[in-house]
């Protein structure tokens, strides 16, 4: 199977993950579609280092994982710290900010 | 999407066997790798998940608006309050039998207490929710028997 099947795929996750965050209102959802572009991200690492034949992309692939962990514990705090004073996962309620 | 997929097909081609970097296998490259090349970034991650760790547990950490209440206090507070019973319990009835029916008190009339504040009481006459929609169900004051009346007549 060549490796352009696998960047295909990560093409089709990322496009997946990016409307999902524009169209998705709950906080909790886009954060899953954050998720999924940064795994569609590490897929075409992945494909990309087998493409080259050396291992730097699987490496920098594991650094993704750890950020988006980083990423995604952080954020599930700011979300429970809003939803706490705003009773709303809603991410249109949090437009504190907006003006 | 094809085209970039044939493009690629074109311009890419099969991937080259992986030798070189998976010489021993491919655990051993990636260590090779992680703890030679990439050893400052693996430590800056290190530090970045700590630092993950601690943020989320100061943005989800509360503290208490009041002090926890003993049970001396929730005694006296039970005192204070008038009835030393526990709440009654709902009602039970020939047709239904759920938390948010109210129970009757010998008078007749309802008790809110024996209803949870998290829900809304319902009238323990009210007929229940599995008739079908065109017909409901009703007691008739003579018999004291159930018995169907389309309801969409009786509003009109």
């Amino acid at each position: 199977m060549s490796p352009v099947h696998y960047i295909a795929l990560s093409v089709i996750l990322f496009v997946i993950g990016g409307v999902g965050v524009l169209v998705r209102r709950n906080a909790i959802v886009v954060f899953m579609c954050i998720e999924l572009m940064l795994n569609a991200c590490n897929l075409a690492f992945v494909a990309f280092a087998r493409l080259h034949g050396n291992l730097d992309g699987q490496v920098i692939a594991f650094f993704v994982m750890v950020v988006a962990a980083a990423e995604v514990v952080v954020g599930l705090a700011i979300l429970m710290a809003i939803y706490r004073a705003r009773r709303s996962a809603s991410v249109d309620d949090a437009n504190l900010l907006k003006y | 999407m094809l085209l970039a997929l044939t493009i690629g097909h074109a311009a890419i081609g099969p991937a080259p066997p992986q030798t070189a970097a998976n010489s021993v296998n491919n655990l051993t490259g990636l260590a090779q790798l992680i703890f030679t090349t990439y050893v400052f970034p693996f430590e800056v991650t290190g530090a970045l998940l700590i630092t993950a760790a601690v943020g989320a547990m100061v943005l989800a950490h509360r503290e208490r608006a009041t002090p926890r209440p003993t049970q001396r206090e929730l005694a006296a507070r039970r005192l204070a309050s008038g009835h030393l019973a526990p709440d009654p319990s709902p009602g039970v009835y020939a047709l239904h039998d759920s938390a948010d029916r109210p129970a009757l008190l010998p008078d007749g009339s309802t008790s809110e207490l024996s209803v949870s504040t998290a829900l809304s009481p319902r009238d323990p006459n009210q007929t229940p929710r599995f008739v079908p929609p065109e017909e409901t169900l009703q007691i008739t004051a003579e018999s004291g028997e159930w018995e169907i009346t389309p309801s969409g007549r009786a509003d009109e």
